[in-house]
């Protein structure tokens, strides 16, 4: 079979104008597991403070990265339909990273004015959000890897839609 | 090192006791979506043992950590002895962590399949993680100590060879546990059972 180069070219374009969104975003999960592990510990309020501030950090960094990647998803344009739809779920999974983090910022404020309550509800609402992305995500790495298989293309590095 | 195998040791025995798997499986986010029969119940505990497992044994405070260590290290902003250790760190909690998905007593034919998969995508991905560590120590002798290396078409075939068997093996590590996940949420779904957290497997 004679690889489909254009779809190579395509795919690739789409692996690259994804990666700021991907290489980023472990900073933050690890930020939120460092953060969830001082609340689970006791008398344990000035290190909630200081991993909290670096969670802000991290999700102010991960939104300029988001941002980019929308841009360059955009400009990739691909018109394979396989390429596409690999595109349209790239597209999902970043508006649900957005969304995610933006309601991870509001649990921050919640949770930094004592309402608890509204802070548990957000929790639920980013996880729910990151859930989404991680699906989308998947989904990407799947059809896209089916993909460059049909088209005797050798497979994309798995982690490059993470 | 010691003590993290003692810990885990010990996890993989509070699990094994039946009224801890249930409580596991009880809690709010997995409660069946439908009036399940006595198969679901059985899948739904065979994947939350499985996702609790791989959780505990580098899902939750390894993969993160040493993902992130990683880019680091690659836009030099971290030391290759530093990473070396985020590296040595994830890879024996994960070498416990695969011991205890093992461990994980599973009772369907799918329970079964998956934990297959995940053990052998785990133990890829602990003997990826011993080449990229030889890889480092390569590079950290000839970063330290360059007047040891005699031969040095020598030492860059042996780094290219680790570092080939490490990205061999963490790619089909990925692509199984990726590939695991479909499977597990698709069953899940069609039992009308909650899905995993979509990281369970990461």
């Amino acid at each position: 079979m004679t690889p489909d180069l254009r779809l190579l070219r395509e795919l690739q374009a789409l692996e690259a104008a994804f990666k700021p969104a991907s290489s980023r975003i472990n900073f933050v999960v690890a930020a939120e597991t460092l953060r969830q592990a001082a609340i689970e510990s006791p008398d344990n309020e000035a290190a909630i403070v200081t991993r909290s501030g670096v969670l802000r950090i991290e999700i102010r960094r991960y939104r300029v990265a988001a941002t980019q990647a929308k841009t360059r998803l955009v400009a990739a344009a691909p018109s394979n339909d396989a390429a596409v739809r690999v595109r349209d779920d790239l597209q999902l999974a970043i508006a649900a990273r957005v969304r995610a983090i933006f309601r991870m910022q509001q649990m921050l404020d919640a949770a930094a004015q004592r309402d608890n309550e509204r802070a548990a509800r957000l929790a639920v609402e980013w996880r729910s959000f990151w859930d989404e992305s991680l699906r989308l995500t998947r989904s990407a790495t799947t059809k896209g890897q089916a993909a460059r298989a049909q088209s005797g293309l050798e497979p994309a590095e798995e982690g490059a839609f993470r | 090192m010691m003590s993290r195998i003692a810990i885990f040791a010990a996890i993989i025995v509070v699990l094994s006791v039946p009224t801890v798997r249930l409580a596991l499986a009880a809690t709010p986010g997995n409660i069946p979506a439908a009036t399940p029969s006595g198969d679901t119940l059985e899948l739904n505990d065979d994947l939350r043992g499985l996702t609790e497992a791989w959780n505990v044994g580098g899902g939750q405070y390894g993969y993160p950590f040493w993902e992130k260590a990683g880019h680091r290290w690659r836009a030099s902003e971290l030391s290759t002895s530093a990473y070396r250790e985020y590296v040595v760190g994830y890879r024996d909690r994960l070498d416990a962590g695969c011991k205890l998905l093992s461990s994980v007593d599973t009772r369907t034919d799918l329970g079964d399949e998956l934990q297959d998969r995940l053990v052998a995508a785990c133990t890829d991905r602990v003997r990826a993680l011993d080449a990229h560590q030889r890889e480092l120590e390569l590079l950290i002798l000839r970063d330290a100590s360059p007047e040891q290396i005699e031969d040095m078409a020598e030492w860059v075939e042996s780094r290219n060879d680790e570092r080939d068997t490490f990205n061999r093996l963490l790619q089909g590590s990925y692509a199984a546990t990726r590939t695991s996940m479909d499977l597990a949420q698709a069953a899940l779904e069609g039992e009308g059972l909650a899905r995993l957290p979509e990281d369970a497997f990461i």
